[in-house]
């Protein structure tokens, strides 16, 4: 249930106030299919009375109440800008392939808070820091390790894109037997060589890719039902299957 | 605003609503002449009451109104100040 007089942090408020000034913006714009001219919003600027209190951590906010005395003054200045200047100044969303490091439970807060203050929010933000050569201990103060955040948000970014198989072949022939398998995500990281064990044997791999496993095999060892078949793609990821030939 | 806010106050996109809610052209007739004008730029400052709500997530929900009371009383409403530019755009 919503509350007054709560403590409320800034990003909060900012939200819900460009939430409204959106809310406003999108009644004129169907005020102005009728008018050939109305009023735009051009800039709010909001002076509150405020008590601010820092936990060690985060500043928060509470609205001056009637009979307080004493209250700071914050002034927030919102102004129009336009679509170009947004993506200018902006990064980017993250994508369906990146993970976000607030999703990621194994980080403890702090790190997270420390992360967050050096423009590290996603996995990928963290790839192109490593890809520049900037040491992450230093600019963090100590406090994070590239080395071990590093398989930690793999290990959470494969989590997020687990292997999926779709269809499994066999296919027997007098000189080379393969097994073909399709699927999405079979193969994440290039940068690992993954490694397939075959009723037992390790196996080759001939082609591997993100929808397409070719694994060659011996047409000796193939049994008619429960061959088993494990891949391990990566060192977060393990896939085993049980197949059967019946021709 | 949830059930259990002070209904006189409304949400801030519903402010800023009123405000804007003027005619854009405004006539006046001389003998069989009608001079036309329209306002270009407002600009509006106002002590505002706000009401600020924080659900148990932490999101905050704004309302606020212009100053309700006129009457001096020993606990007076606490006034922020609001200043907003509105600027006429022509519609394609």
């Amino acid at each position: 249930m919503a509350t007054a007089n709560r403590s409320w942090n800034l990003e909060s408020f900012l939200d819900s106030l460009i939430v409204e000034l959106d809310k406003a913006r999108e009644t004129l714009a169907i005020k102005a299919i009728n008018k050939p001219l109305t009023y735009a919003v051009k800039d709010v600027n909001l002076e509150m009375q405020l008590f601010p209190s820092f936990d060690g951590d985060n500043v928060k906010f509470i609205t001056a109440q009637p009979g307080q005395e004493g209250a700071s003054k914050i002034a927030i200045q919102l102004g129009s800008i336009t679509d170009q200047q947004i993506r200018k100044t902006t990064k980017e969303p993250n994508t369906a392939q990146d993970v976000s490091i607030d999703l990621i439970d194994e980080i403890d807060t702090d790190t997270k808070n420390t992360l967050r203050k050096i423009g590290v929010t996603s996995v990928n933000d963290l790839d192109k820091i490593q890809k520049k050569n900037v040491d992450l201990l230093k600019a963090s103060n100590k406090k994070v390790d590239y080395g071990k955040l590093a398989s930690l948000l793999n290990k959470a970014r494969r989590t997020e894109n687990p292997p999926k198989v779709g269809n499994v072949n066999f296919n027997i022939s007098r000189s080379t037997s393969t097994i073909n398998v399709e699927g999405d995500n079979l193969i994440f990281d290039e940068k690992y060589t993954p490694v397939a064990v075959f009723n037992g044997e390790m196996v080759k791999l001939t082609s591997a890719s993100k929808s397409n496993l070719q694994i060659q095999i011996n047409a000796d060892k193939v049994k008619e039902e429960d061959n088993e078949l494990i891949v391990v793609s990566d060192p977060y990821t393990v896939f085993k299957m049980k197949l059967d030939n019946n021709n | 605003m949830s059930d259990n806010t002070n209904e006189d106050f409304i949400d801030f996109s519903e402010f800023i609503e009123e405000f804007i809610s003027i005619d854009t052209y405004m006539e006046s007739h001389f003998e069989h002449q009608t001079v036309t004008l329209h306002v270009e730029k407002i600009t509006t400052e106002t002590p505002c009451q706000l009401h600020v709500e924080v659900d148990d997530k932490g999101e905050v929900k704004l309302g606020s109104i212009p100053p309700l009371y006129y009457v001096e009383t020993s606990f007076m409403p606490v006034f922020h100040n609001i200043k907003i530019n509105f600027e006429l755009e022509e519609n394609n």
